[in-house]
Protein backbone atom coordinates (compact mmCIF):
# COMPACT_ATOMS: atom_id res chain seq x y z
CA UNK A 1 0.00 0.00 0.00
CA UNK A 2 1.29 3.18 -1.08
CA UNK A 3 -0.55 5.91 1.74
CA UNK A 4 0.82 9.14 2.36
CA UNK A 5 2.42 8.75 5.94
CA UNK A 6 -0.70 11.13 7.48
CA UNK A 7 -2.59 8.38 5.99
CA UNK A 8 -0.72 5.56 8.06
CA UNK A 9 -1.55 6.96 10.95
CA UNK A 10 -4.94 7.94 10.54
CA UNK A 11 -5.40 4.14 9.24
CA UNK A 12 -3.53 2.89 12.28
CA UNK A 13 -5.60 5.41 14.94
CA UNK A 14 -8.64 3.55 12.95
CA UNK A 15 -7.86 -0.15 13.93
CA UNK A 16 -6.71 1.12 17.43
CA UNK A 17 -9.91 2.68 18.30
CA UNK A 18 -11.93 -0.37 16.56
CA UNK A 19 -9.62 -2.95 18.52
CA UNK A 20 -10.49 -1.15 21.74
CA UNK A 21 -14.09 -1.10 20.77
CA UNK A 22 -14.64 -4.35 19.70
CA UNK A 23 -12.75 -5.45 23.03
CA UNK A 24 -14.75 -3.58 25.22
CA UNK A 25 -17.96 -5.10 23.22
CA UNK A 26 -16.94 -8.17 23.66
CA UNK A 27 -16.19 -7.60 27.53
CA UNK A 28 -19.34 -5.87 28.20
CA UNK A 29 -21.00 -8.61 26.76
CA UNK A 30 -19.64 -11.15 28.73
CA UNK A 31 -20.67 -8.93 31.88
CA UNK A 32 -24.32 -8.49 30.74
CA UNK A 33 -24.19 -12.44 29.86
CA UNK A 34 -23.04 -13.42 33.63
CA UNK A 35 -25.49 -11.20 35.02
CA UNK A 36 -28.01 -12.63 32.88
CA UNK A 37 -27.70 -15.89 33.96
CA UNK A 38 -26.84 -15.86 37.30
CA UNK A 39 -27.89 -14.50 40.66
CA UNK A 40 -25.76 -15.22 43.36
CA UNK A 41 -26.68 -17.79 45.85
CA UNK A 42 -24.70 -18.57 48.64
CA UNK A 43 -24.55 -22.41 48.14
CA UNK A 44 -24.57 -22.85 44.34
CA UNK A 45 -25.09 -20.46 40.97
CA UNK A 46 -28.77 -20.68 40.01
CA UNK A 47 -30.71 -18.95 37.25
CA UNK A 48 -32.83 -16.19 37.95
CA UNK A 49 -36.50 -17.11 38.28
CA UNK A 50 -39.40 -14.73 38.66
CA UNK A 51 -42.27 -15.78 39.97
CA UNK A 52 -45.61 -15.14 38.03
CA UNK A 53 -49.51 -15.35 38.97
CA UNK A 54 -50.18 -18.62 36.89
CA UNK A 55 -53.39 -18.37 34.52
CA UNK A 56 -56.78 -19.02 36.08
CA UNK A 57 -54.94 -19.43 39.60
CA UNK A 58 -57.26 -17.30 41.63
CA UNK A 59 -60.47 -19.18 43.08
CA UNK A 60 -62.91 -17.35 45.63
CA UNK A 61 -65.75 -19.07 47.13
CA UNK A 62 -67.08 -17.12 49.46
CA UNK A 63 -70.58 -19.55 50.23
CA UNK A 64 -70.97 -22.74 52.71
CA UNK A 65 -71.63 -25.61 51.07
CA UNK A 66 -69.90 -24.04 47.71
CA UNK A 67 -66.01 -24.69 46.53
CA UNK A 68 -63.36 -23.06 44.77
CA UNK A 69 -61.48 -24.68 41.79
CA UNK A 70 -58.66 -23.42 40.00
CA UNK A 71 -57.96 -25.03 37.04
CA UNK A 72 -54.50 -24.73 35.97
CA UNK A 73 -52.29 -25.57 33.13
CA UNK A 74 -48.80 -26.59 34.62
CA UNK A 75 -46.86 -27.26 31.58
CA UNK A 76 -45.22 -24.14 31.39
CA UNK A 77 -44.28 -24.27 34.71
CA UNK A 78 -41.24 -26.13 36.60
CA UNK A 79 -43.20 -25.52 39.87
CA UNK A 80 -46.39 -24.32 41.50
CA UNK A 81 -47.05 -22.76 45.29
CA UNK A 82 -50.74 -23.30 46.30
CA UNK A 83 -51.69 -20.61 48.57
CA UNK A 84 -54.87 -21.17 49.88
CA UNK A 85 -56.88 -20.06 53.15
CA UNK A 86 -60.66 -21.10 54.32
CA UNK A 87 -62.29 -20.24 57.26
CA UNK A 88 -64.31 -22.62 59.91
CA UNK A 89 -67.74 -21.57 60.24
CA UNK A 90 -69.46 -22.13 63.65
CA UNK A 91 -68.95 -25.66 65.12
CA UNK A 92 -66.81 -27.87 63.04
CA UNK A 93 -66.13 -30.46 64.97
CA UNK A 94 -63.58 -33.33 64.17
CA UNK A 95 -63.91 -32.20 60.54
CA UNK A 96 -60.20 -32.38 58.22
CA UNK A 97 -60.65 -30.41 55.00
CA UNK A 98 -57.50 -31.33 51.99
CA UNK A 99 -57.18 -30.32 49.21
CA UNK A 100 -58.01 -32.21 46.14
CA UNK A 101 -54.67 -32.90 43.95
CA UNK A 102 -52.78 -31.88 46.37
CA UNK A 103 -51.63 -34.85 48.34
CA UNK A 104 -49.60 -33.39 51.13
CA UNK A 105 -50.10 -32.57 54.82
CA UNK A 106 -50.44 -30.44 57.02
CA UNK A 107 -54.15 -30.75 56.15
CA UNK A 108 -56.99 -28.58 57.67
CA UNK A 109 -57.67 -29.78 60.92
CA UNK A 110 -60.53 -28.90 63.40
CA UNK A 111 -60.80 -31.47 66.09
CA UNK A 112 -63.96 -30.73 68.71
CA UNK A 113 -63.04 -26.77 68.65
CA UNK A 114 -65.24 -24.22 67.69
CA UNK A 115 -63.13 -21.51 65.45
CA UNK A 116 -63.30 -19.14 63.13
CA UNK A 117 -59.81 -17.84 62.68
CA UNK A 118 -58.84 -18.31 58.59
CA UNK A 119 -56.77 -21.36 58.05
CA UNK A 120 -54.16 -20.91 56.01
CA UNK A 121 -51.70 -23.66 53.95
CA UNK A 122 -48.74 -23.40 51.47
CA UNK A 123 -48.44 -26.54 49.00
CA UNK A 124 -45.90 -26.93 46.99
CA UNK A 125 -46.75 -28.28 43.54
CA UNK A 126 -44.90 -30.08 40.63
CA UNK A 127 -47.13 -31.54 37.80
CA UNK A 128 -46.93 -31.31 34.16
CA UNK A 129 -50.89 -31.97 33.50
CA UNK A 130 -52.19 -29.48 31.21
CA UNK A 131 -55.38 -29.20 33.77
CA UNK A 132 -54.70 -29.16 37.53
CA UNK A 133 -57.51 -29.39 39.13
CA UNK A 134 -57.08 -27.45 42.69
CA UNK A 135 -60.30 -27.54 44.79
CA UNK A 136 -61.04 -28.52 48.29
CA UNK A 137 -62.43 -31.47 49.37
CA UNK A 138 -65.91 -31.62 49.09
CA UNK A 139 -66.42 -35.10 50.37
CA UNK A 140 -64.66 -34.14 53.63
CA UNK A 141 -66.19 -30.56 53.82
CA UNK A 142 -69.95 -32.56 53.86
CA UNK A 143 -71.38 -30.62 56.50
CA UNK A 144 -70.91 -27.99 54.95
CA UNK A 145 -68.57 -26.40 57.97
CA UNK A 146 -65.95 -23.93 56.48
CA UNK A 147 -66.66 -20.40 54.22
CA UNK A 148 -64.54 -18.19 52.07
CA UNK A 149 -62.19 -20.48 50.46
CA UNK A 150 -59.62 -18.94 48.47
CA UNK A 151 -56.83 -20.40 46.04
CA UNK A 152 -54.20 -18.74 44.57
CA UNK A 153 -51.81 -20.08 42.29
CA UNK A 154 -48.08 -18.76 41.64
CA UNK A 155 -45.78 -20.54 39.86
CA UNK A 156 -42.11 -20.04 37.98
CA UNK A 157 -41.95 -21.05 34.59
CA UNK A 158 -39.67 -23.27 33.13
CA UNK A 159 -36.52 -21.65 31.73
CA UNK B 1 -8.80 4.13 0.01
CA UNK B 2 -10.88 0.81 -0.08
CA UNK B 3 -9.10 -0.27 3.19
CA UNK B 4 -10.14 3.22 4.77
CA UNK B 5 -13.82 2.89 4.26
CA UNK B 6 -13.43 -0.52 5.66
CA UNK B 7 -12.12 0.22 8.84
CA UNK B 8 -14.49 3.18 9.05
CA UNK B 9 -17.29 0.49 8.84
CA UNK B 10 -15.72 -1.94 11.03
CA UNK B 11 -15.16 1.46 13.68
CA UNK B 12 -18.39 2.45 13.50
CA UNK B 13 -20.00 -1.18 13.97
CA UNK B 14 -17.68 -1.58 17.08
CA UNK B 15 -19.40 1.63 18.61
CA UNK B 16 -22.44 0.83 17.92
CA UNK B 17 -21.81 -2.63 19.97
CA UNK B 18 -20.45 -0.77 22.46
CA UNK B 19 -23.49 1.87 22.80
CA UNK B 20 -25.70 -1.15 22.44
CA UNK B 21 -24.55 -2.89 25.27
CA UNK B 22 -23.60 -0.07 27.58
CA UNK B 23 -27.46 1.35 27.05
CA UNK B 24 -28.39 -2.26 28.34
CA UNK B 25 -26.06 -1.88 31.33
CA UNK B 26 -27.29 1.72 31.88
CA UNK B 27 -31.97 0.80 31.28
CA UNK B 28 -32.42 0.87 34.58
CA UNK B 29 -34.25 -2.49 34.70
CA UNK B 30 -37.81 -1.30 35.54
CA UNK B 31 -40.13 -3.97 35.83
CA UNK B 32 -43.50 -1.72 35.88
CA UNK B 33 -42.78 1.65 35.74
CA UNK B 34 -45.20 4.31 37.88
CA UNK B 35 -46.50 6.17 34.52
CA UNK B 36 -46.84 9.25 36.93
CA UNK B 37 -42.75 9.09 37.71
CA UNK B 38 -41.39 7.28 34.85
CA UNK B 39 -38.38 7.03 37.27
CA UNK B 40 -39.72 4.75 39.63
CA UNK B 41 -39.38 1.73 39.11
CA UNK B 42 -40.65 -1.47 41.32
CA UNK B 43 -39.15 -4.42 42.51
CA UNK B 44 -39.71 -7.79 40.83
CA UNK B 45 -40.67 -10.84 42.84
CA UNK B 46 -37.95 -13.67 42.49
CA UNK B 47 -37.66 -17.22 43.98
CA UNK B 48 -34.90 -17.74 45.67
CA UNK B 49 -35.04 -21.27 47.60
CA UNK B 50 -37.09 -23.60 49.19
CA UNK B 51 -37.45 -26.47 51.38
CA UNK B 52 -39.93 -29.42 52.52
CA UNK B 53 -39.74 -32.09 55.13
CA UNK B 54 -42.22 -34.18 56.50
CA UNK B 55 -40.21 -34.80 59.90
CA UNK B 56 -39.48 -32.20 63.24
CA UNK B 57 -35.66 -31.60 62.03
CA UNK B 58 -34.05 -28.11 61.32
CA UNK B 59 -35.26 -27.09 58.06
CA UNK B 60 -32.49 -24.43 56.99
CA UNK B 61 -31.80 -23.01 53.57
CA UNK B 62 -29.13 -20.33 52.39
CA UNK B 63 -29.40 -17.33 50.51
CA UNK B 64 -27.70 -14.44 49.29
CA UNK B 65 -29.29 -11.30 50.08
CA UNK B 66 -27.02 -9.10 47.88
CA UNK B 67 -29.09 -6.66 45.25
CA UNK B 68 -31.83 -7.71 47.23
CA UNK B 69 -34.36 -5.59 48.70
CA UNK B 70 -36.69 -7.75 50.67
CA UNK B 71 -36.78 -11.63 51.50
CA UNK B 72 -40.56 -13.12 51.75
CA UNK B 73 -40.46 -16.12 53.83
CA UNK B 74 -43.72 -17.94 53.85
CA UNK B 75 -43.44 -21.16 56.64
CA UNK B 76 -45.82 -23.78 57.17
CA UNK B 77 -45.76 -26.08 60.19
CA UNK B 78 -47.92 -28.82 61.78
CA UNK B 79 -48.11 -28.46 65.57
CA UNK B 80 -48.16 -32.42 66.64
CA UNK B 81 -51.19 -33.93 68.82
CA UNK B 82 -48.94 -36.37 71.16
CA UNK B 83 -47.72 -36.56 74.45
CA UNK B 84 -44.43 -35.30 76.11
CA UNK B 85 -41.77 -33.62 73.45
CA UNK B 86 -44.58 -34.52 70.48
CA UNK B 87 -47.17 -32.46 72.47
CA UNK B 88 -47.37 -28.63 70.54
CA UNK B 89 -49.04 -27.41 73.43
CA UNK B 90 -47.40 -24.60 75.50
CA UNK B 91 -44.78 -24.39 72.94
CA UNK B 92 -43.06 -21.85 71.05
CA UNK B 93 -41.16 -22.20 67.35
CA UNK B 94 -39.66 -19.38 65.81
CA UNK B 95 -38.58 -18.45 62.30
CA UNK B 96 -34.59 -17.43 62.45
CA UNK B 97 -33.19 -14.89 60.39
CA UNK B 98 -28.93 -15.64 60.60
CA UNK B 99 -29.93 -17.39 63.58
CA UNK B 100 -32.24 -14.14 65.27
CA UNK B 101 -35.20 -15.42 66.56
CA UNK B 102 -37.86 -13.40 63.89
CA UNK B 103 -39.56 -11.54 66.94
CA UNK B 104 -36.16 -10.28 68.07
CA UNK B 105 -35.02 -9.37 64.94
CA UNK B 106 -38.67 -7.61 64.07
CA UNK B 107 -41.14 -7.11 66.39
CA UNK B 108 -44.26 -7.37 64.74
CA UNK B 109 -43.90 -10.72 63.68
CA UNK B 110 -44.88 -13.30 65.44
CA UNK B 111 -44.12 -17.32 66.00
CA UNK B 112 -45.67 -19.79 66.03
CA UNK B 113 -47.05 -20.69 69.92
CA UNK B 114 -49.08 -22.93 70.56
CA UNK B 115 -51.22 -22.79 74.13
CA UNK B 116 -51.77 -25.77 76.08
CA UNK B 117 -53.85 -28.20 73.92
CA UNK B 118 -53.89 -31.82 72.89
CA UNK B 119 -56.31 -30.94 69.41
CA UNK B 120 -54.12 -28.91 67.29
CA UNK B 121 -53.35 -30.31 63.84
CA UNK B 122 -54.28 -27.57 61.51
CA UNK B 123 -51.10 -26.04 59.81
CA UNK B 124 -49.76 -23.02 61.17
CA UNK B 125 -48.76 -20.45 58.55
CA UNK B 126 -46.30 -17.65 58.78
CA UNK B 127 -45.83 -14.84 56.11
CA UNK B 128 -42.93 -12.45 57.05
CA UNK B 129 -41.33 -9.79 54.77
CA UNK B 130 -37.57 -8.96 55.94
CA UNK B 131 -35.81 -5.43 54.91
CA UNK B 132 -32.78 -6.57 53.23
CA UNK B 133 -31.56 -3.84 51.05
CA UNK B 134 -28.65 -2.74 53.52
CA UNK B 135 -27.69 -6.27 53.91
CA UNK B 136 -25.05 -8.55 51.73
CA UNK B 137 -23.79 -12.12 51.89
CA UNK B 138 -25.25 -15.11 52.78
CA UNK B 139 -27.64 -15.29 55.85
CA UNK B 140 -29.36 -18.69 57.04
CA UNK B 141 -33.70 -18.73 57.02
CA UNK B 142 -34.26 -22.00 59.58
CA UNK B 143 -36.93 -23.23 61.55
CA UNK B 144 -34.76 -25.02 64.60
CA UNK B 145 -35.60 -28.38 65.26
CA UNK B 146 -38.61 -29.34 67.52
CA UNK B 147 -40.09 -32.90 67.67
CA UNK B 148 -43.64 -30.72 68.18
CA UNK B 149 -44.23 -29.42 64.91
CA UNK B 150 -43.40 -31.47 62.12
CA UNK B 151 -44.82 -31.42 58.21
CA UNK B 152 -42.24 -28.43 57.50
CA UNK B 153 -41.87 -26.03 54.40
CA UNK B 154 -40.24 -23.00 54.19
CA UNK B 155 -40.73 -20.89 50.37
CA UNK B 156 -37.91 -17.99 50.31
CA UNK B 157 -38.98 -15.13 47.83
CA UNK B 158 -37.30 -12.16 46.98
CA UNK B 159 -37.49 -8.57 45.54
CA UNK B 160 -34.79 -7.14 43.57
CA UNK B 161 -33.54 -4.22 43.07
CA UNK B 162 -34.25 -2.14 39.68
CA UNK B 163 -30.71 -1.93 38.61
CA UNK B 164 -29.23 -5.30 39.91
CA UNK B 165 -31.81 -7.35 37.88
CA UNK B 166 -31.07 -9.50 34.63
CA UNK B 167 -30.25 -7.25 31.36
CA UNK B 168 -32.52 -9.57 28.72
CA UNK B 169 -35.83 -8.07 30.63
CA UNK B 170 -34.30 -4.40 30.28
CA UNK B 171 -37.67 -2.65 28.97
CA UNK B 172 -41.38 -2.97 30.31
CA UNK B 173 -42.69 -4.15 27.42
CA UNK B 174 -40.31 -7.06 27.18
CA UNK B 175 -41.18 -8.29 30.73
CA UNK B 176 -44.61 -7.81 30.12
CA UNK B 177 -44.16 -9.84 26.89
CA UNK B 178 -42.02 -12.51 28.38
CA UNK B 179 -45.26 -13.01 31.35
CA UNK B 180 -47.53 -12.19 28.45
CA UNK B 181 -46.39 -15.27 26.06
CA UNK B 182 -47.28 -17.72 29.44
CA UNK B 183 -50.73 -15.60 29.76
CA UNK B 184 -49.87 -13.94 32.49
CA UNK B 185 -47.41 -11.61 34.13
CA UNK B 186 -44.44 -11.65 36.68
CA UNK B 187 -44.87 -10.42 39.94
CA UNK B 188 -43.63 -6.60 40.97
CA UNK B 189 -43.91 -5.88 45.10
CA UNK B 190 -46.08 -3.18 45.93
CA UNK B 191 -45.11 -2.26 49.59
CA UNK B 192 -45.03 -3.30 52.87
CA UNK B 193 -46.02 -2.16 55.87
CA UNK B 194 -46.23 -3.39 59.88
CA UNK B 195 -46.27 -2.04 63.29
CA UNK B 196 -45.84 -3.53 67.02
CA UNK B 197 -48.54 -0.32 68.45
CA UNK B 198 -51.75 1.16 67.45
CA UNK B 199 -51.16 3.29 64.69
CA UNK B 200 -52.53 2.11 61.18
CA UNK B 201 -51.15 -0.10 59.05
CA UNK B 202 -51.10 1.14 55.51
CA UNK B 203 -49.98 0.29 51.77
CA UNK B 204 -50.95 2.38 48.78
CA UNK B 205 -50.18 1.58 45.40
CA UNK B 206 -51.21 2.86 41.78
CA UNK B 207 -53.29 0.13 40.32
CA UNK B 208 -53.99 1.46 36.74
CA UNK B 209 -51.48 -1.26 35.38
CA UNK B 210 -52.07 -3.79 37.70
CA UNK B 211 -54.96 -6.44 36.54
CA UNK B 212 -54.60 -7.30 40.12
CA UNK B 213 -52.85 -7.69 43.83
CA UNK B 214 -51.86 -10.23 46.50
CA UNK B 215 -52.18 -8.86 49.63
CA UNK B 216 -50.11 -11.09 52.92
CA UNK B 217 -51.84 -10.46 56.36
CA UNK B 218 -50.27 -11.60 59.13
CA UNK B 219 -51.57 -10.61 62.90
CA UNK B 220 -51.04 -11.49 66.14
CA UNK B 221 -54.20 -11.78 68.31
CA UNK B 222 -53.52 -11.52 71.99
CA UNK B 223 -54.70 -13.46 75.01
CA UNK B 224 -57.84 -11.57 75.73
CA UNK B 225 -58.35 -11.53 71.48
CA UNK B 226 -60.78 -14.99 71.43
CA UNK B 227 -64.24 -13.51 70.62
CA UNK B 228 -62.72 -10.57 69.11
CA UNK B 229 -62.10 -9.65 65.27
CA UNK B 230 -59.93 -7.54 63.16
CA UNK B 231 -60.55 -6.45 59.90
CA UNK B 232 -58.65 -5.50 56.43
CA UNK B 233 -59.78 -3.22 54.10
CA UNK B 234 -58.59 -3.74 50.57
CA UNK B 235 -59.97 -1.18 47.62
CA UNK B 236 -62.81 -0.65 49.97
CA UNK B 237 -63.33 -4.37 50.11
CA UNK B 238 -63.54 -5.17 54.27
CA UNK B 239 -62.43 -8.90 55.07
CA UNK B 240 -62.79 -9.86 58.94
CA UNK B 241 -60.17 -12.65 60.59
CA UNK B 242 -61.90 -13.38 63.51
CA UNK B 243 -59.87 -15.07 66.45
CA UNK B 244 -62.33 -17.63 68.53
CA UNK B 245 -61.76 -19.11 70.41
CA UNK B 246 -58.24 -19.30 70.21
CA UNK B 247 -56.61 -19.76 67.58
CA UNK B 248 -56.97 -23.29 66.73
CA UNK B 249 -56.30 -23.88 70.23
CA UNK B 250 -59.27 -24.61 72.83
CA UNK B 251 -59.57 -22.40 75.77
CA UNK B 252 -58.64 -25.16 78.47
CA UNK B 253 -55.84 -23.91 79.85
CA UNK B 254 -53.31 -21.03 80.75
CA UNK B 255 -49.93 -22.28 78.74
CA UNK B 256 -46.82 -19.79 78.94
CA UNK B 257 -47.12 -19.80 75.53
CA UNK B 258 -49.67 -17.23 73.46
CA UNK B 259 -50.79 -17.20 70.00
CA UNK B 260 -49.45 -18.39 66.81
CA UNK B 261 -50.31 -15.81 63.87
CA UNK B 262 -53.07 -15.52 61.69
CA UNK B 263 -54.30 -14.18 58.49
CA UNK B 264 -53.79 -14.88 54.78
CA UNK B 265 -53.90 -14.63 51.45
CA UNK B 266 -55.99 -12.03 49.48
CA UNK B 267 -56.59 -11.84 45.73
CA UNK B 268 -58.17 -8.23 44.71
CA UNK B 269 -58.97 -7.69 41.08
CA UNK B 270 -57.92 -4.36 39.50
CA UNK B 271 -58.86 -4.66 36.23
CA UNK B 272 -61.01 -1.60 36.07
CA UNK B 273 -59.09 0.36 38.52
CA UNK B 274 -57.66 3.35 36.99
CA UNK B 275 -56.04 5.15 40.61
CA UNK B 276 -54.16 4.10 43.75
CA UNK B 277 -55.18 1.10 45.50
CA UNK B 278 -55.45 1.19 49.73
CA UNK B 279 -55.01 -1.52 51.95
CA UNK B 280 -55.68 -0.56 55.32
CA UNK B 281 -55.43 -2.61 58.20
CA UNK B 282 -56.33 -0.46 60.88
CA UNK B 283 -55.49 -0.70 64.86
CA UNK B 284 -57.84 -3.05 66.58
CA UNK B 285 -57.31 -3.42 70.53
CA UNK B 286 -56.29 -7.23 71.33
CA UNK B 287 -54.50 -7.02 68.37
CA UNK B 288 -50.95 -6.25 68.55
CA UNK B 289 -49.12 -7.09 65.77
CA UNK B 290 -50.02 -6.37 62.30
CA UNK B 291 -48.02 -6.34 59.24
CA UNK B 292 -48.56 -7.24 55.43
CA UNK B 293 -46.99 -7.17 51.74
CA UNK B 294 -48.46 -6.92 48.70
CA UNK B 295 -47.42 -7.96 45.30
CA UNK B 296 -48.77 -6.59 42.10
CA UNK B 297 -49.49 -8.74 38.92
CA UNK B 298 -48.87 -6.42 36.30
CA UNK B 299 -51.25 -6.56 33.22
CA UNK B 300 -50.41 -9.03 30.39
CA UNK B 301 -48.68 -7.26 27.48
Amino acid sequence: MNLHPLRHVAVTCLLLIAFAGLTAAAYMTEQTHQENAYVNSATEEQPVRFVQLVPNGVAFEPTKGENAVAIVDGTSFEKLFIFVSVEPHGAAPNELLSIEGVDQDPRFHIDGINAHSPLTGIFPYADNNAAINIKFSKTQDANNFYKNKRIVVLGIPKI
Amino acid sequence: MRILVLFLIVTIAALISVHSVASQQHHPISQIQDPNNPTQSLPAVVYLAEKQISGYGELSVDVNVGGLDWLFAFVAVRPIDGDGDAQAGGKTLCLKYNGQKIDELQPWSPCFSVRNSNTVNSPLTGLYAIDVSSKTGKKTISLPSDPAFDNRYLLVLGAREADTLPNQYHTTSEILHQGGSLGSSYLQFMGEAHTTDTSDVTVTFDGAYLEGALVFVNVHPTDSAPGDAITIEINGVVHTISSYPYVRVPDTSGGDAKNSPIGGVYYVDLTSENGNVNVEFPYTPKFDQRSLFVFGVPNGA
